[in-house]
């Protein structure tokens, strides 16, 4: 099993995190083992999972910041298709990380569950990217293996719907579910009864210990999910994070909070500004359970977000020369572009702090539009406010 | 004293009066982003507050932002007025296509001027001076996935497509003679809006099937007398099983507006303004016996896990209206998520069936409580070696549908030849016409 953090405690409340990638499989087309013929779906090969489930990994053990559940563990799984490893900074000894195989990941799980199941202040996160059907109503999870068993094709893959349900026995209060998959049926589910995949708990008639959950899919049933260059971190995953580190959270008796709704409301705005501005093929996610609310990251310090900044209309940005500052006067300044430099981008996208007033001022050159100075206040959701900023014409 | 007055603004009409008496989340932070007032908007809302600066967010059901900075002046009265984007797949979009069915399809985003909506002020501006010349015309709409294709062949298209309405419960129904129902339609060029008229207080699926087009039932929230409107588009998400058509069913303005935080997952929205929604669900039930409302509140308060709001609303749903499922759902799994004993399990467990009895929920997220509590009873009985086999036989029966279900629409929508024949394979395409059907190309002169 690849723990690349393990400080658990079982006497103190904290988080446990699973990750799980998978851009190699063997019984897909392209891969190194016999394909799976009839039920391998045309699916292939993919660039993406396992610089995602890194990406979300970097960030639990960067950024992971919960006072009443400090992080734990993270446990890692990568198939890229060659002996992997990790290090989370260059300078680090870097770690083997074991394949997505079934059978690594059920050891993973095991020691996962035992882990959340230590105390019933334990928040769990499990995340997922990779290959994902429906088969008969559920989501179906494909692992490296997948396809390995012509017989029984799907028992070397996930039912999380399933697991989600078994988890209703963990004593972890919070338990959050990111499953980066596409959601597609395909015709060669239709002729089974059920999948015959995996969960590794069976479900219980049981008090249910858990009060908070948060189960999100990239996509909604009979859809895709995308990337959208190969090898780079999947749309989804890129909201997620942006939700997990300044636009999920919202401020609460003077601590800044993200909440599994508030998560939820930032992965969907996300994913719609995404659709927005990428067109078609559209993403839509799906949140197939949310009960109750509770805070997944507690921090003192303001998060910041990635505003871009929009001038009505919108050509006077090519001519504008820009400066962002502090309205308390920290001395910060931005500038778009730098004094003296080129205007490479069209669009000014800058990091800023939640819950602040800036000035905005503008002088244009040639003088085709008015100079202003505005203010800008950027709210919780990685909002800012006035948004577009009204440039008006020089007569 | 302060006060500040927040009012949203029909930006087409420069008017108020489309946003009054719908149900609008709007959240005011101080400058810090600390929320200081939260709640529902349905009318123009003054409110006494401190001098200071704020910011005023009003969420729409659609997951839609805008957003106005205040600075309230001591002694001052500030109004904020919120512009709404009109995104063409947004739910302003549908419900003013339903609610006003001539309404002009808007140009596409791409067009520049148009950026300019989605916008807030905090102070009133000459709007169409920054909108300049407004081009109607190219729609952004194709119908079918074969896009582009001409507005003559879409139109075509649509109106070969036909309707018809199965009323029942208990499983046992018949489809209604168009002219007891179909109250009429409206056409543009690539949309249609079709009015419809249920009579039982029973449960009722309209199908939709046509040339090429794999045959689906909707489930409509729809009583005794209830007038809905049924909207026929293009889908966000073509895909070969739905040729790139969707359809939509409009509730009433109480489910509708709920129903859309819930699908675009603003919870956070969803919550202060649940206390609203729940008063008028309540309502609804009271003086119309319309349970629609009430249900999705029944399911937002159990997966929030709010039993003191919950109260017995589960109960009342489910002994009141013996034809729902959704009530029998409702009152299980309070059931489930409140007790353990062996008596509680077994009350748990017979609701469920007698919700397969009364047949397919209305709601989506209903249908997945149902599948899901009889898995565990499922379980149960196959962990000590002795099968449920009445709860195994009901939910390979709902399983059925499950495969067919699309599960991203709220009220339930399944592919199927009949009520009873759910299938997503192609045999069921045709260009056969059932009984019963009322082909749209028939009413294309009737206005609504």
């Amino acid at each position: 099993v690849t723990a690349i953090l393990d400080q658990h405690d079982p006497g103190v409340p904290q988080t446990h995190v699973l990750v799980i990638g998978v851009n190699s499989y063997k019984h897909l087309r392209g891969g190194s083992g016999q394909l799976c013929k009839e039920y391998n779906m045309n699916l292939k090969q993919l660039t993406s999972p396992c610089v995602s489930a890194r990406a979300f990994a970097i960030w639990a053990l960067k950024d992971f910041e919960n006072e009443l559940a400090p992080l734990g563990s993270v446990e890692l799984l990568l198939s890229e298709g060659a002996p992997t490893q990790f290090a989370l900074y260059e300078e680090n000894e870097p770690k083997e990380v074991e394949s997505a195989t079934l059978h690594n990941i059920r050891t993973a799980f095991q020691s996962w569950f035992q882990r959340c199941d230590s105390n019933e202040e334990n928040v769990a996160i499990f995340y997922f990217c990779g290959h994902g059907v429906m088969i008969q109503g559920d989501s179906v999870l494909l692992v490296e293996d997948f396809g390995a068993d012509k017989l029984e094709p799907f028992s070397t893959a996930i039912n999380i719907d399933r697991l989600y349900r078994g988890m209703a026995q963990s004593k972890a209060k919070v338990q959050c579910y990111f499953i980066d998959a596409c959601s597609n049926v395909p015709h060669e589910g239709l002729k089974l009864e059920d999948s015959g995949a995996q969960s590794f708990i069976t479900p219980k008639l049981t008090y249910p210990h858990r009060s908070t959950s948060l189960y999100l899919k990239a996509s909604a049933p009979g859809d895709s999910a995308y990337a959208d260059s190969a090898g780079k971190v999947s749309r989804f995953t890129s909201a997620l994070i942006e939700g997990l580190k300044g636009s999920g959270f919202r401020r609460e008796n003077g601590k800044w909070v993200v909440f599994t709704t508030s998560l939820m409301e930032a992965v969907s705005q996300s994913l719609e500004h995404m659709n927005s501005f990428l067109g078609e093929p559209l993403q839509i996610f799906s949140a197939p359970y949310i009960v109750g609310r509770a805070g997944l990251l507690i921090q003192e310090r303001p998060p910041t977000v990635c505003i871009s900044l929009r001038l009505e209309p919108r050509k006077a940005l090519s001519c504008a020369q820009m400066k962002l500052k502090y309205a308390r006067n920290t001395g910060l300044e931005l500038w778009f572009p730098q004094p003296g430099g080129e205007k490479t981008k069209y669009t000014w996208e800058v990091n800023v702090e939640v819950g602040a007033r800036y000035e905005l001022s503008a002088e244009f050159n040639p003088p085709s539009y008015k100079n202003f100075t505005e203010s800008l206040v950027v709210y919780p959701g990685g909002g800012y406010t006035p948004d577009p900023i009204l440039v008006e014409v020089t007569p | 004293m302060s006060s500040l007055t927040v009012q949203l603004i029909d930006l087409d009409k420069d008017s108020l009066d489309f946003y009054n008496g719908k149900t609008i989340a709007v959240e005011i932070f101080d400058i810090q982003g600390e929320s200081v007032y939260k709640f529902a908007l349905g009318k123009p809302e003054t409110l006494e507050v401190d001098p200071g600066a704020y910011v005023v967010q009003a969420r729409l059901p659609s997951g839609e932002t805008v957003a106005a900075q205040a600075n309230v002046g001591e002694g001052e009265n500030y109004q904020v007025d919120l512009y709404p984007t009109r995104s063409p797949n947004g739910w302003v979009k549908e419900f003013q296509l339903m609610e006003n069915s001539s309404a002009k399809i808007q140009q596409s985003s791409q067009d520049d001027t148009l950026s300019i909506i989605g916008s807030a002020y905090s102070r009133k501006i000459d709007m169409k001076r920054f909108l300049g010349s407004r081009q109607q015309g190219r729609s952004v709409y194709s119908i079918f996935r074969s896009s582009p294709i001409s507005e003559q062949k879409s139109s075509e298209k649509l109106s070969s497509l036909w309707l018809r309405l199965w009323s029942g419960e208990a499983w046992k129904g018949f489809y209604v003679k168009p002219s007891s129902w179909f109250q009429g339609i409206e056409f543009e060029i690539n949309y249609a809006v079709a009015e419809v008229q249920t009579q039982e207080e029973c449960l009722n699926y309209l199908q939709l099937g046509g040339e090429g087009l794999a045959r689906r039932f909707i489930a409509l929230p729809a009583g005794k007398g209830s007038l809905l409107k049924v909207l026929i588009r293009s889908s966000r998400t073509p895909t070969g099983l739905n040729s790139g058509l969707t359809l939509k069913v409009l509730g009433n303005s109480t489910t509708n507006d709920f129903l859309g935080y819930i699908v675009a997952g603003t919870w956070e929205s969803a919550d202060f303004i649940s206390d609203t929604i729940l008063t008028k669900a309540k309502k609804e039930l009271n003086d119309t016996q319309n349970p629609f409302g009430a249900v999705l509140c029944g399911y937002y308060l159990l997966l929030k896990g709010d039993f003191d709001r919950l109260q017995d609303l589960p109960l009342i749903l489910d002994q009141g209206y013996p034809w729902l499922p959704d009530g029998a759902i409702i009152h299980a799994w309070k059931i489930l998520q409140r007790s353990v004993t062996d008596g509680d399990m077994k009350l748990a467990r017979q609701r469920l069936i007698e919700a397969t009895r009364r047949g397919l929920p209305i709601y989506t997220q209903c249908l997945r409580l149902l599948i899901d509590g009889l898995e565990l009873f499922m379980e149960k009985g196959r962990s000590i070696n002795r099968p449920d086999e009445e709860v195994e036989r009901v939910l390979e029966h709902m399983r059925k549908y499950a495969a067919c279900v699309n599960w991203t629409e709220p009220f339930t929508t399944f592919f199927g030849v009949d009520m009873d024949q759910p299938t997503l394979q192609n045999e069921i395409r045709g260009t056969e016409r059932p009984e019963h059907a009322a082909t749209l190309g028939q009413f294309k002169q009737k206005r609504l």
